[in-house]
């Protein structure tokens, strides 16, 4: 599985504009610290960086590491990998997963942006536990972009979509408001998602003490781990339409 | 032994220089240039919507694209609630929905990189018409677009989290909104005479202008009054027009001081796009960088 990740890093390491996301996203949190300082609210500055970093994650994933496949497509190594006897499915999962682990960084990066260029109080209780929580919600991103891998095969319009899928996910995960002061449907929609375990979570453990810790993990992993499944049933199928034909690798 | 007769061929001579042609052309009348170029426009404009029509349907723009921009005012507007002020929220709402049709304009960047990726621009530079007005036309689409969401999550958003918003006074608003988002264009079109030498560059510009716009033109704090960011403020798009949309908005008169404030900054930028775009365009012809790629 190594030789999956190393190659996937070259290959990220001779596109550098891979890393615009990352690069761009994060400015959203100057809107944030600015807006927070002018209103005299600094002690929500972890908060928001939080959610910055949350944003970069996601967009990430939706926009680079979903990529993955189509740039395989285009390049036409994805008809040749099907070919082979390896497997395809497993390269390509440690693949995205490489690709939207490389978010994880964009947290400490909004930490520092917050407290050296705006001078705001971040506070992080738990480190430990806000790394590992940080570290989960990279996987459910990775495992998201997975599925967005199938329906880029899938659907012609995927790449408009993509733009489509940023702002609502952002409101449903409870980016900037917890997700009670959503809508009664959409709150349950939203307590199912993994997002918005992971990034109250994050806030709690960046905060202080987090009550119910052993519970609100599990129901972070098993979240992820379903998004996972999903994830990879939904690739494998799609793949399987493409080794019978029933769907065409069009350009 | 045949001896071949010396012919004079139109175009680049061994000197450099451009051979004139064969047959003197007649100077045309301003009214005849004004009509070519309102059909180069005219047919600019056409394959805007051509290639809009190609991004989406019906169906992915407005349960796709209409839904992300109302979530996205939503979003921004939370930070109001975040820190328990509901005017704070209502300024964000109004002027996140505002800014929709500025940002929308900044495809225009984009849109030149197409040309260049699509190996179009090459026979755009070799045709005899204005390559700037082409350029300039081929974004038309993303005005339209941000002007008509902008409008759409103006009257979504607002009686959703009760911005105060004068309805009587709202084709104004929107006439000026449209002035703004024209604004913002000629400010996009100076950006393409960078995107279209490096077309890697067009996702910074676009972000770094959006930042701006956000942070100085009071979109979700007032604009500053003093120092080096109010001047960069005031020469901005938006600001100007967005100060006046907030006046008609709470039920205030039109200022038309700011109106011709935000007209002066959208004549200012066309003007230096017009100058950049078209001294962009003749420098990659002229040193030959214009890559197929």
């Amino acid at each position: 599985m190594l030789h999956f990740v190393r190659a996937q890093a070259q290959m990220l390491i001779r596109s550098p504009q891979l890393f615009a996301t990352l690069l761009v996203i994060p400015f959203y949190s100057l809107v944030f610290f600015h807006f927070l300082k002018s209103h005299h609210h600094g002690g929500l500055a972890t908060t928001t960086a939080i959610t910055a970093f949350l944003m970069g994650a996601w967009s990430h994933a939706v926009f680079v590491a979903s990529q993955t496949v189509d740039d395989d497509r285009a390049q036409g190594t994805l008809s040749l990998s099907l070919l082979t006897p390896s497997r395809y499915l497993l390269a390509l999962a440690m693949r995205t997963l490489l690709t939207a682990s490389l978010a994880l960084p964009v947290l400490g990066e909004m930490f520092l942006v917050g407290r050296w260029v705006f001078g705001l109080p971040i506070r992080v209780d738990r480190p430990g536990l806000t790394l590992l929580v940080a570290a989960l919600v990279t996987a459910g991103v990775a495992a998201t972009a997975l599925l967005m891998s199938g329906l880029m095969i899938l659907v012609r319009a995927a790449r408009s979509l993509q733009n489509a899928l940023t702002y609502p996910f952002y409101l449903l995960g409870g980016l900037i408001l917890p997700v009670a002061t959503l809508p009664g449907p959409l709150r349950w929609i939203a307590r199912g998602f993994f997002l918005s375990w992971g990034a109250q979570l994050l806030r709690d453990a960046a905060a202080g003490p987090v009550p119910d810790l052993g519970v609100r993990l599990t129901v972070l992993c098993v979240l992820v781990g379903l998004q996972a499944a999903v994830g990879l049933w939904a690739v494998r199928r799609v793949l399987s339409f493409v080794r019978t034909g029933r769907v065409v690798l069009h350009d | 032994m045949t001896e071949f007769a010396t012919e004079r061929i139109c175009g680049r001579l061994p000197g450099g220089g451009l051979a004139p042609d064969p047959v003197p052309a007649q100077r045309p009348s301003p009214l005849a240039r004004v009509r070519v170029a309102a059909r180069q426009v005219a047919y600019g404009a056409l394959a805007s919507y051509r290639d809009y029509r190609a991004m989406f349907t019906l169906r992915t723009w407005l349960f796709g694209w209409t839904v992300r921009l109302i979530c996205q005012v939503l979003f921004f507007a939370g930070l109001g609630r975040l820190v328990g002020s509901p005017s704070a929220e209502a300024y964000l709402a109004f002027g996140n929905a505002a800014v929709l049709g500025p940002l929308g304009s900044l495809g225009v960047v984009s849109s030149t990189v197409g040309e260049r990726v699509s190996g179009t621009l090459q026979f755009l530079l070799l045709s005899r018409g204005s390559t700037f007005l082409v350029l300039a036309s081929r974004g038309l689409h993303w005005m339209a677009d941000g002007l008509l969401t902008s409008t759409i999550a103006l009257c979504v958003v607002s009686p959703l989290l009760g911005v105060p918003l004068h309805w009587a006074a709202l084709p104004v608003i929107l006439a000026v909104l449209c002035l703004s988002t024209v604004s913002c264009y000629c400010l996009a079109l100076c950006m393409t005479s960078i995107s279209v030498r490096r077309p890697g560059s067009r996702m910074y510009l676009t972000a770094g202008t959006t930042i701006a716009l956000m942070l100085l033109a009071g979109v979700s704090t007032p604009v500053p009054e003093s120092g080096a960011t109010g001047l960069l403020a005031r020469i901005l798009p938006l600001t100007h027009g967005l100060s006046a949309a907030r006046t008609l908005a709470a039920g205030g008169v039109l200022d038309l001081g700011a109106v011709a404030g935000e007209a002066a900054v959208a004549a200012g930028w066309g003007l230096l796009a017009w100058l950049l775009l078209t001294r962009a365009l003749r420098h990659t012809v002229r040193t030959g960088s214009l890559s197929l790629r």
